[in-house]
């Protein structure tokens, strides 16, 4: 069971993170709203904007792919029975 | 200047918890690059255009999302393709002027766009919304497209055997085309079947003279070579995305390797057309007399190049069926 645990474990400690491209989106709203028109041309000059859409697109495509396999992993019989069985 | 890869606000992914409509990758994509695009003279006047459109619901409301998308699309590619010149580019990022600029190396390095950069000149806001693939065939080699007496020695002579030749006169076959080069060797016989094409082929690749390129000729006058710049008399669209720009590169290099192939075929026949058709010719008479003897069904000639291409066959299929 240790490794069930380790896992569980590593799910709960993992830090918020979101994707880039989602992040730099909703701060660059934010910053609007709050007045702050030049937000994102500040982060255009220094390439951040192109950085966070391409990386955010890389990560999209990884976990869509990951998602793709797990999809068509093959089942297979657990060999502890589930809590309420 | 504030960095989101660098630093992600502690509160950020609990609020966006509560707002699950924001996490939307796709969405956060083409606002960032919509934004910019939009703070440029050409991006600010087709959002309004497209806007105006699109409120009177003449165009889809996807349309402007689809229209970022290429753009972001293109500048991607722009990006990776051309690394140097993408960092080097005063233009702002996602705007029409950045995709023009890869419009321009694409067609200088790449592949051929067609006459862009006149495109560009005339309209500023010129755009492609996808990559047109223009053909690079010297001729239209469908019947009553080309005239006979305006193509080389190679292609007439691939026509001839092929049974495929005519002329603007009305007659066709080998008497047109020996006479005027003066050959005097015996025709050819009509029409190779699969066997037949097989064993010409074969002879031609032993040729240690640029008669081995021979072969590439038909195919190239049959729209058979691999390479879409040369099988698409009429073009095709082709939407821009990275593995469909790399197969077209490969491509193009196909077809630069084919005309290459025939240009020097036809160079040589041209140097000494009397004896080198007959050699042609001889090749092709055994190859049918071999045939004829082997238990093979009797078929119309036709080059088939998926035989020996298959890597090519499969490319080309995919990018049909995509199509």
């Amino acid at each position: 069971m240790s490794w069930q645990e380790d896992f569980v474990r590593a799910l709960l400690d993992a830090p918020p993170y979101v994707n880039p491209a989602i992040a730099l989106a909703v701060a660059a709203q934010r910053a609007e709203l709050s007045g702050d028109a030049e937000y994102l041309t500040r982060a255009a000059r220094g390439g951040a904007v192109e950085r966070a859409i391409a990386e955010g697109q890389r990560e999209g495509e990884a976990v869509g792919r990951m998602l793709g396999t797990l999809g068509r992993a093959t089942p297979k019989a657990s060999k502890t029975v589930p809590v309420g069985f | 200047m504030t960095d989101a890869l660098a630093t992600q606000p502690a509160d950020l992914a609990h609020a966006l918890l509560d707002r699950r409509e924001l996490l939307n990758l796709t969405r956060a994509r083409l606002y960032l690059a919509g934004r910019l695009r939009a703070r440029t003279p050409y991006g600010a006047a087709e959002f309004l255009q497209m806007k105006l459109a699109i409120d009177s619901g003449i165009w889809p409301p996807e349309l402007y999302e689809k229209r970022l998308e290429v753009a972001v699309q293109v500048c991607d590619l722009y990006r990776h393709a051309f690394p140097r010149q993408y960092a080097a580019s005063q233009a702002p990022p996602y705007s029409l002027r950045r995709e023009q600029e890869f419009y321009v190396l694409a067609n200088r390095h790449l592949f051929p766009l067609g006459p862009v950069v006149e495109a560009i000149r005339k309209d500023p806001s010129f755009f492609l919304p996808c990559i047109t693939v223009k053909s690079m065939q010297p001729h239209d080699w469908r019947q009553g497209r080309f005239d006979f007496g305006k193509i080389g020695t190679a292609c007439q002579l691939a026509q001839v055997l092929s049974g495929r030749a005519w002329t603007l006169a009305g007659g066709f076959g080998w008497r047109e085309f020996a006479l005027p080069h003066g050959l005097d060797c015996p025709a050819p016989a009509p029409g190779l079947d699969p066997v037949g094409w097989q064993l010409f082929s074969y002879a031609c690749a032993t040729e240690e003279t640029p008669l081995r390129w021979l072969p590439a000729v038909f195919h190239l006058t049959s729209y058979q070579t691999g390479s879409v710049f040369l099988d698409k008399p009429d073009g095709m669209i082709v939407e821009w995305e990275p593995h469909k720009v790399g197969q077209l590169l490969l491509a193009r290099r196909r077809a630069e390797e084919v005309l290459a192939a025939v240009a020097t075929c036809e160079e040589w026949l041209d140097e000494n057309p009397r004896e080198r058709v007959a050699r042609a010719v001889e090749l092709w008479n055994r190859a049918a007399g071999i045939a004829a003897e082997a238990p093979a069904e009797a078929t119309q000639y036709e080059p088939d190049l998926w035989r020996y291409l298959p890597e090519t066959r499969g490319m080309f299929a995919q990018m049909e069926g995509e199509q």
